[in-house]
């Protein structure tokens, strides 16, 4: 591999992962056929137009708003055909960060705001802190107990994302090692029809 | 259905049969009188879109030195489409044609 293709793979960067996989070797040949004799490092409108593509690809992969809010927030699949967005987020290296931080702002976002807006004679306050505070025999501050909270999400946070993203690599048809689950399906000789995951 | 230029191109260079990455780009500089080139990546973003809209497809995949390469064809909805284009474009061009030989208005015409 030369300095031209090495410019040119780096600039797939720019596509996800799966497209990158599926499609990388097909557009490095093309930019290699297309290379001038006297080209000896890749353009500056060949990587311009890797580095749009890439972010228009990007963009497109990605769920909607709503969708991608049910599948970060609440564990909810994807439409099928960004499924293989939700598989390279799933398998990154960045998965457990991005699950950690979408937990923390659960909490911030929603469980804070009921906590510090609720009375503490009644309602939320009064169901979850007051006795939490009562039996930790008041060494709390209330600032120390929305930390600790704050705190033991994460902590649960992380713990489950193991289970989390097998949960959700099933969910989405992938086996753990993110390659696709095929469906065959044939009928025994009593005429039912089976499916069989493979 | 209106089409961006490029698309145009891509899908006009496709009529002559099915056609790999590197040809659609030449046969769109030729076509074009050497005006658009574009590149690789502008392609297959060009060609992602129009398979979303089902208006190109795969036709067969070869192994050429060890590289995958992929050639693609116009579907029947393609060149629907393309046909379409194309008779909205004869006909603004005759449209405009018309239009610039109609004898020009001269200043001054309306004080005698």
């Amino acid at each position: 591999m030369d300095r031209y293709e090495r410019e040119l793979r780096r600039s797939l960067r720019w596509y996800p992962k799966h497209y990158r996989e599926r499609h990388g070797d097909e557009i490095v040949e093309t930019a290699l056929e297309l290379r001038d004799l006297d080209e000896l490092t890749v353009s500056k409108a060949e990587r311009r137009g890797l580095m749009w593509a890439g972010l228009a690809t990007r963009a497109r992969e990605r769920p909607p708003f709503l969708n991608w809010l049910a599948y970060r927030f609440f564990n909810i699949r994807v439409p099928h055909r960004h499924r293989m967005w939700a598989r390279d987020d799933l398998m990154s290296r960045y998965y457990p960060v991005r699950t950690i931080m979408a937990s923390l702002a659960f909490y911030l976002v929603l469980v804070l705001p009921l906590y510090l807006l609720s009375s503490p004679e009644t309602g939320f306050w009064a169901m979850l802190a007051a006795p939490l505070g009562g039996a930790l025999g008041g060494v709390l501050t209330n600032g120390g107990m929305i930390a600790l909270a704050g705190g033991l999400v994460v902590l649960m946070g992380a713990a489950s994302i193991p289970y989390q993203r097998r949960r959700m690599l099933t969910k989405h048809d992938f086996h753990r090692d993110g390659r696709p689950v095929h469906w065959t399906t044939y009928r025994d000789p009593s005429g039912r029809v089976w499916a069989v995951r493979a | 259905m209106a089409l961006r230029e490029q698309s145009y191109l891509v899908l006009l260079a496709l009529t002559e049969g099915p056609r790999h990455g590197y040809a659609i780009i030449t046969t769109v500089r030729d076509l074009s009188e050497g005006r658009v080139r574009i590149g690789a990546g502008t392609l297959y973003g060009a060609l992602d879109r129009l398979a979303g809209e089902e208006l190109v497809a795969v036709e067969r995949e070869e192994v050429v030195n060890g590289r995958n390469r992929r050639y693609y064809r116009l579907t029947d909805n393609g060149h629907r489409v393309l046909s379409e284009e194309t008779e909205r474009l004869a006909r603004m061009a005759e449209t405009a044609r018309a239009r610039l030989l109609m004898p020009r208005p001269q200043l001054g015409m309306g004080f005698a």
